[in-house]
């Protein structure tokens, strides 16, 4: 297995909400469902994973209900609002698009110029 | 800010939340560990490390959730408390001095909204107007006559209100039980308390019935007479009571609250004032000089109803007899507004005085910012360390701007205490005759203003230093040794705050001495009589006991008897009128030889009667001929005496020996038999310039004073002088009891309140000053201490450096006091408004305040400068 790759600045949201879009996840569930979609490819820093949690709540795209984890403890589980839908939406609209061009940046050869 | 403030307060819900969260994740991380095979030790430490510090995320969290704006805030406030505390001397003299600023402001807003901005205590205090006339001919004329103020009320369109009150003596004897009490009272139509929205304590108004000649005698008791004779009682209604020894039935009780602001208003009580129903010019009993106040109808303006008053009167001019139409000839009716009419006397010197204290805020918040300014620089390497690792400059300068609210704060609440405490003083001191006065208080507006200057001082104290040494700091803080001397920027900075301050101190020092030298002038004038060891009492017999001068002449004979033989009295006198206090009466005057004017058409002269002894008691010198003698009576020829003033205006100094004739037109004619010195009052109380007296025998006046001259202190005679009153009559108030130098005094109480204030003012704006200089050499000292290690290494005596920190402290002293000078000029006509016969350009005033100031600096920087030529050159070089 490849070593675990850095995460490119701006892309955690995104996985977060992919990830929650999945289903209600509490925060350590989303960590591990990142992973598990990422095939173990992509590390995320468990110190941004909160605050990005809490500012896309903040910021309306998740909602947040606390129920009883697993282990049964209280835990807080983050699901996908409408608005959180629409940005997951766009966002993977754009890094398809980016993801094109840059495949097509990096594909080029010295002739195709 | 809203959800930032819901964030405060769910701030504990929220950091546990946040910890069951984190806690969760590192229990279930564990969990995972060991299922890989990991101990639980391991797999617990692993976990945590893994997380980090949970603090960072903590933070990081927090502030996307808006809770960081208060950490911060606090943060914030403990370093301010911290940094405060660290240099106890700065904060105290910080606190002090802007809370005496913040503390006097308070006290003369206070004073500014009760007097120029309330509403005052009346119904429809806007509408209400005075209405005075004006006749060229007659200037001293108290006011509208009574027929006027009845074709008003009959014809005037554009008020809805009017109500007369004043028109005559106003004293009642109250006899019966008790003492016998001299009242001050007032008459009033009946609609006078109804047009200021007056509710009585207890009973009624006076009824329109009860208004008219011929009405059953009714009175209104003021509240503090109802107290102090009735104690209280609601029975006094209905009761009758003896006043100039007719009795009168009370009908009402004016409110404890009622303050009619008119000095000449006086509430003691109130009878009705009984106009016949058409009062006219041809019944002199009813004729009366009254105040006369409407209140305009909504929207008319002030000149629409002026109109309206004149033409009202155009409209009755020819029911006027002809002596009456000589007399108004050009006559102008006056309106006042009711507010301006209550405060036009003080008016400016309020504002004058408001300024002087804001001028004093000024300065110490001048002062403030200098001094932080000194510190911000001594804080550079404190302030570049936060900035490096990593406070921004917003947050520097917030915290900089905390620092001083938080001083301004502490000085803002001290200084409401202080306001509080001298509201008493200050309606002590006031110049203000009114019952507004005593309105005084610290209401809502006064707070808000309170909290205005003392946030809009925190940012002018903090605001100008942060910025100022956030720009250099941040640039070259680290890479200097910390021995910066401050950047050339600073220096006049600071240079321009201090100049700034000894300016505005300069003005108050100079208006405050235009005052005091007017005070002086006054006070040493001579005033044309002589007051020491002069008691001065009033009678007045009433007209029912005493219906005629001979009656009354018996009567002050006898108390004049009697008073004569206490021991130690030197002189004693009658007369009705005092200097300074006024009285006596005016009386058209004609002079033999020349023609005789229509009636109506002689000059109104003051005159005053007094008893022969009367110059003698007060010292008024004789210039020529003689004063008069006991045998100055009829059947002897009339004569009467004049000042020099009046010698000179009607007979070129040459007035002995001629004839003039006093009131009456039958060719009684008196002779001139002396002649005796001005009184030179003026300023200070009522002034007639020309003056005749009359032997006291041929008074109508029934107000009498006793004077008594004597060589002990005057205090020790009031218990014999009243003695000797009552052995003449017992049923016989006395009153208005005082010594001629308490009158004296007296008379000069608005210059000394106005002298007092404005001298408290400008000491607090030189102290501060003072202190504002002494801080600027002492930093200036302190930064250049290398430098001077080095001149005096190289050889320059303590001289030269103490001549190097003088000439720098009085360079900036002399730019001060310069541009202090330059703003006294300019702010000369204010002044004027407040110094009576020194023009505002007195060179004393400013040459006193200039030396004053000059050595006053050369003091607080001497003490630097001292320290300076003290200098070790190798401690300093060395620690420098």
């Amino acid at each position: 297995m490849p070593p675990p790759t850095e995460l490119l600045p701006g892309t955690l949201d995104l996985l977060i909400l992919k990830a929650v879009s999945l289903g209600p996840h509490h925060g350590y569930g989303v960590l591990l469902r990142i992973e598990q979609i990422s095939g173990a490819a992509l590390k995320i820093e468990q110190g941004a994973l909160y605050p990005a949690l809490h500012r896309l709540e903040h910021g309306g795209l998740l909602a947040s209900e606390w129920g009883v984890s697993e282990n049964n403890r209280r835990a807080k589980f983050y699901s996908l609002t409408t608005a959180g839908r629409k940005r997951l939406r766009s966002e993977r609209d754009g890094w398809e698009r980016l993801v094109v061009a840059m495949t097509a940046a990096l594909a080029t050869r010295p002739e195709e110029v | 800010m809203l959800s930032r403030l819901r964030a405060l307060l769910r701030r504990d819900k929220f950091e546990h939340d946040l910890d069951d969260e984190l806690r969760l994740h590192i229990e279930l991380r564990a969990a995972d560990l060991m299922r890989a095979g990991h101990s639980k030790e391991a797999a617990e430490r692993q976990a945590r490390l893994e997380m980090g510090s949970r603090e960072r995320f903590k933070e990081e969290v927090r502030a996307t959730a808006g809770i960081r704006f208060f950490d911060e805030l606090s943060q914030d406030l403990r370093y301010a408390l911290r940094v405060l505390r660290q240099s106890p001397i700065f904060t105290a003299v910080a606190i002090g001095s802007l809370a005496l600023g913040i503390g006097m402001n308070t006290a003369l807003f206070s004073v500014v909204n009760t007097l120029l901005i309330k509403d005052l205590p009346y119904r429809d205090a806007d509408r209400l107007v005075y209405v005075t006339e004006y006749w060229p001919h007659e200037p001293v004329m108290p006011g509208p006559p009574s027929p006027d103020f009845a074709s008003w009320r009959a014809h005037l369109k554009s008020v809805d209100g009017i109500a007369a009150y004043g028109g005559g003596a106003n004293a009642l004897n109250l006899t019966g039980e008790g003492q016998p009490e001299r009242l001050q009272g007032t008459m009033v139509t009946s609609q006078l308390l109804d047009l200021v929205g007056c509710t009585l304590a207890v009973g009624r108004n006076f009824s329109t019935e009860e208004d008219q000649l011929g009405a059953a005698p009714t009175v209104i008791l003021g509240y503090g007479l109802w107290q102090r004779r009735f104690a209280g009682s609601p029975d006094v209604i209905g009761k009758v009571i003896q006043l100039n020894g007719e009795g009168r039935t009370i009908v009402g009780v004016l409110p404890a609250a009622f303050a009619f602001p008119d000095n000449n208003f006086r509430h003691e009580l109130l009878v009705p004032m009984a106009l016949p129903p058409n009062p006219n010019w041809h019944d002199p009993e009813h004729f009366r000089a009254l105040r006369v106040l409407v209140r305009r109808r909504p929207g008319v303006s002030l000149s629409a109803l002026k109109q309206d008053l004149a033409s009202v009167l155009q409209a009755t001019a020819a029911e006027e007899p002809a002596q009456m139409v000589t007399m108004r000839k050009n006559m102008e009716v006056r309106v006042t507004p009711l507010r301006l009419w209550l405060t036009g006397n003080v008016r400016t010197a309020v504002l004058v005085l408001e300024g002087a204290v804001a001028m004093v805020l000024l300065i110490a918040c001048l002062n403030i910012a200098s001094l932080q300014v000194a510190r911000a620089i001594a804080r550079k390497k404190e302030i570049a360390v936060r900035a490096a690792i990593g406070a921004s400059g917003a947050r520097l300068v917030r915290q900089l701007l905390t620092e001083n609210l938080l001083v301004c704060g502490f000085a803002g609440l001290t200084g409401l205490v202080l306001g509080y405490m001298s509201l008493g003083a200050l309606r002590k001191v006031l110049p203000v005759n009114l019952h507004l006065a005593d309105t005084l208080r610290l209401d809502s507006s006064v707070l808000a203003y309170t909290l205005g200057i003392t946030l809009a001082a925190g940012i002018v104290t903090g605001l100008v230093p942060a910025l100022a040494a956030l720009r250099t700091v941040i640039h070259d803080a680290l890479k200097e040794e910390g021995r910066s001397t401050g950047s050339r920027g600073q220096h006049r900075v600071r240079g321009v705050l201090i100049i700034a301050e000894i300016a505005a101190a300069m003005v108050l020092l100079v208006g405050s001495s235009l005052l005091i030298r007017t005070f002086l002038r006054l006070a040493s004038a001579n005033l044309g009589f002589e007051p020491q060891g002069v008691l001065t009492l009033k009678v007045a017999p009433s007209p029912r006991k005493y219906p005629d001068a001979a009656k009354r002449a018996a009567f002050c004979k006898q108390i004049f008897e009697n008073a004569r033989t206490i021991p130690g009295v030197q002189t004693a006198a009658v007369g009705d009128a005092l200097p300074l206090v006024g009285g006596g009466g005016f009386a058209g005057t004609s002079f033999e030889g020349l023609p005789q004017p229509p009636l109506g058409g002689r000059p109104s002269l003051p005159v005053a009667f007094v008893s022969p002894a009367y110059f003698q008691a007060l010292q008024i010198p004789l210039l020529r001929g003689r004063v008069f003698t006991e045998s100055d009576r009829q059947p002897a020829p009339l004569v009467a005496l004049v000042n020099e003033a009046f010698s000179q205006e009607f007979f070129a100094g040459n007035a002995l020996g001629k004839r003039i004739e006093v009131g009456s037109r039958e060719g009684r004619w008196r002779e001139i038999v002396g002649i005796v010195g001005n009184l030179k009052v003026q300023g200070r109380g009522p002034t007639d310039s020309f003056l005749v007296y009359v032997p006291i025998e041929e008074s109508f006046d029934p107000e009498t004073f006793l004077i008594l001259k004597s060589s002990l202190p005057p205090s020790g005679l009031v218990g014999a002088a009243t003695k000797a009153i009552h052995a003449a009559d017992p049923a016989q108030p006395v009153f208005d009891i005082s010594s001629m130098e308490d009158r004296v005094s007296d008379s000069l109480s608005t210059q000394r309140a106005n002298m007092t204030l404005m001298g408290v003012f400008a000491a607090l704006a030189l102290i501060l000053a003072t202190v504002g200089i002494f801080g600027v050499i002492a930093y200036f000292v302190n930064s250049r201490l290398q430098e001077i290690a080095i001149r005096i290494a190289l050889g320059a005596s303590g001289r030269t450096v103490v001549g190097m920190v003088l000439s720098h402290g009085m360079a900036l002293a002399a730019a001060g006091i310069a541009a202090g000078i330059g703003g006294a000029l300019i702010l000369n006509r204010t002044l004027g408004s407040l110094v009576e016969g020194i023009g505002t350009n007195d060179a004393v005033s400013f040459v006193a305040a200039s030396l004053l100031f000059g050595a006053v600096a050369a003091i607080a920087c001497s003490i630097p400068a001292r320290r300076a030529s003290r200098v070790d050159p190798m401690v300093a070089l060395r620690h420098g």
